[in-house]
């Protein structure tokens, strides 16, 4: 077991093989040669990390993820885990990524990937709060470039 | 560590969702602000979604031929002049995505076919072959020399790179770079091919007779409807279509797969040369993006 220590001191035990789908803590626990420390996650708030572990015991049985960018399709648990208010989804792919979650990563941004298909640029700004810093004139420029899209 | 905003992920989380965005989505939300316009104008994002040197430009001058078989089942086709009995070894590499069925229109439908007669002609088509269809259902098919029925089921709204390599040694199919099917010493069907279905076109073809795969195990029809007799015009995309007139291995391929591979000698390259063949040309997302 491997006791893992959150932002705001929050610690929860798991089997080593849950929280080895980190590559982080897989490192750490490689470095540390000792399976009763503690690991710092020091950048992972307790919320998250409960979320990030249900998805790593989810996951436990799945082969290592390969470093290439081919995304296979996501299951009906993924889909149902990750829809998450935007704060926590953005957290949850910060965490991801510094944990060393690559699937998870991936599942994280194509679920944001899919939120701004198909959307329009005011639609866009709206949903994630995009303050638009172009001058009227930059504006009307682009808008130019980009007619081919309408 | 929280991040309420997407402008305040790292910039390596902004590329990574670049990466699963198609390519006009990027430009729309490199219309929303200042930073995601400087930042999604860089080479390597649009390289990465066309090909090596390939720029935003490329991609937004880019066009697909798209074969509509709405009107008419024989659908849309572009015929080809290629003289399979001028060569002991070919490739065959193609391009293609399916739209889903609807009304009067089956999924699928052959993508490359040959007849006795062009297929602008109105008489029957004594003698036909498909050495590229999609069936009903999916199922790819992929040979010059038999049915060609393989494992791959093909799914609607996704981008497939095929490659069919010809030698005296072995046929070959790969879907994406994976080889798929494989046949070892293969004999070209001499009558067919050699002397009788030497018209050739892209995205249609004649399909008859008795269809091995609709009532088998295997469940892998060939034809719209067991009873079909006649023109089965493909519906969906054709981004690209080469024949070359050497066999390809797997290197290759690869550099195919990946729009790097630079062509010495075709005997068919239809790719920008779509645009004078009259099949209308659509924007769609490029090949090398992970979705259609």
């Amino acid at each position: 077991m491997v006791r893992l220590c959150s932002s705001d001191n929050k610690e929860f035990v798991v089997d080593n093989d849950i929280a080895e789908r980190s590559i982080l803590i897989k490192n750490m626990l490689g470095d540390l040669g000792d399976s009763e420390a503690t690991i710092p996650l020091p950048k992972v708030s307790g919320a998250i990390l409960s979320k990030i572990i249900e998805y790593m015991t989810y996951h436990r049985n799945d082969p290592p993820a390969s470093d290439d960018d081919t995304v296979t399709d996501i299951t009906a648990w993924d889909s149902e885990f990750i829809k998450l208010d935007q704060g926590t989804l953005f957290e949850i792919i910060l965490a991801a990524n510094y944990m060393d979650i690559k699937s998870l990563l991936d599942l994280g941004c194509k679920h944001v990937a899919d939120m701004i298909k198909g959307k329009s640029v005011e639609e866009l700004r709206t949903l994630f709060s995009i303050e638009n810093d172009f001058t009227p004139e930059e504006e009307e420029r682009i808008r130019k470039e980009n007619s081919w899209l309408e | 560590m929280t991040s309420k905003y997407l402008i305040s992920l790292p910039i390596e989380i902004i590329l990574k969702i670049a990466h699963f965005l198609p390519g006009w989505d990027l430009i729309t939300l490199a219309q929303t602000s200042s930073f995601f316009y400087n930042t999604f104008k860089s080479d390597e994002i649009w390289a990465k979604k066309m090909g090596p040197q390939k720029t935003l430009n490329d991609y937004i001058e880019a066009r697909t031929p798209y074969f509509d078989r709405s009107k008419n089942p024989k659908g849309s086709s572009v015929q080809v002049e290629w003289d399979v009995r001028s060569t002991d070894e070919f490739s065959v590499e193609v391009i293609f995505a399916c739209l889903p069925a609807d009304e009067g229109r089956p999924f699928g439908g052959i993508i490359l076919g040959a007849q006795s007669i062009p297929a602008s002609s109105n008489s029957w088509p004594h003698f036909h072959r498909q050495m590229i269809s999609v069936g009903p259902n999916g199922h790819l098919f992929c040979s010059a020399t038999d049915d060609g029925l393989t494992n791959v089921i093909v799914k609607p709204n996704r981008w497939y790179h095929l490659v069919l390599s010809f030698d005296y040694d072995y046929e070959k199919v790969f879907i994406d770079g994976q080889l798929v099917r494989t046949i070892s010493r293969p004999i070209l069907d001499s009558e067919y091919y050699f002397y009788e279905a030497h018209d050739f076109q892209i995205g249609t073809g004649c399909i008859s007779g008795t269809d091995l795969y609709w009532d088998s195990e295997i469940g892998a029809p060939k034809k719209p409807s067991k009873d079909h007799c006649g023109w089965y015009g493909f519906h969906g995309y054709i981004d690209k279509f080469i024949i070359l007139g050497n066999k390809t291995d797997e290197e290759s391929v690869i550099l195919m797969k990946n729009n790097a591979m630079e062509y010495k000698e075709s005997i068919v390259h239809l790719h920008e040369e779509f645009r004078f063949t009259g099949i209308p040309l659509v924007k769609t997302t490029r090949p090398l993006e992970i979705w259609l």
